[in-house]
């Protein structure tokens, strides 16, 4: 069995990284195998963004992330810094700028630490079965 | 420790890929990962001397490169043959980063336990 930590970068609709992502997720997981954690980072932040409406017959590649992550029970994190700047907002960072909040709250807003704290607690424990893998 | 091999493959300001890949690095190092950064293809125009972003208004992502090793970044690296097809000179690039041929990019890429491109 290997460990995954992946790390997205593109928006839903702009491209098809996310949609890959979250097929590699959906066949290791069948495959037997742990994701660690999904990162969302630069443009991987609009995953989160609730306020992006699929046009109608299109997929809603959100809903789809929060269906994997209440399966299988995967963080998904987002990339606070990288948020903000592209206006993805957190509860408290919407607040304190008197805006609204869009990060869904099945993500979890964290520093960029949190994915490599992982990457390297994870390359400590266990260095044969880990896998990073950028979307 | 892991071993994070970053490559930054994209001119500077354009987009904000050479920014992010660069606040990840110091994310990475402050948490105690090995960062290797590497210049590649249009990334290479980052290392220019020079730099004057304030008519963009933006942070300089030269003296950004320049402070790394301060931040435990001390192997900050170009790949020596896409200095070659930009027809950039070793003297227009800051010294903070060093020249490496493509043999020495794939060893660096074998031994990272990860790698993130931007």
């Amino acid at each position: 069995m290997n460990k995954f930590l992946i790390f997205v970068t593109r928006s839903p609709f702009d491209s098809l990284n996310g949609q890959t992502a979250l097929s590699f997720c959906e066949a290791a997981i069948e495959l037997g195998h742990e994701i660690e954690q999904v990162f969302f980072y630069q443009e991987g932040v609009q995953q989160a963004n609730v306020d992006i409406q699929p046009a109608a017959g299109e997929k809603n590649l959100l809903a789809q992330w929060l269906a994997f992550s209440e399966q299988t029970k995967t963080s998904l994190n987002v990339c606070v810094t990288a948020s903000i700047k592209r206006g993805v907002l957190s509860e408290d960072d919407a607040a304190a700028m008197q805006l609204h909040c869009n990060v869904h709250t099945a993500f979890r807003p964290v520093g960029m630490a949190e994915y490599f704290s992982a990457l390297n607690t994870s390359s400590s424990c266990e260095p044969d079965t880990l896998i990073c893998m950028q979307f | 420790m892991a071993k994070l091999l970053i490559i930054s493959t994209q001119a500077p300001y354009v987009t904000s890929a050479a920014q992010d890949a660069l606040e990840a690095a110091l994310a990475a190092s402050n948490v105690g990962v090995d960062v290797t950064f590497v210049f590649a293809q249009q990334g290479l125009y980052q290392l220019l001397g020079d730099q004057d972003s304030t008519c963009v208004q933006r942070k300089s992502i030269e003296k950004q490169i320049n402070v790394l090793p301060l931040y435990d970044i001390d192997a900050v690296y170009y790949i020596a043959e896409d200095m070659t097809d930009l027809k950039l000179s070793r003297q227009a690039l800051t010294s903070t980063a060093e020249s490496i041929d493509t043999n020495k990019f794939n060893e660096l890429c074998a031994a990272s336990t990860a790698i993130l491109r931007f």
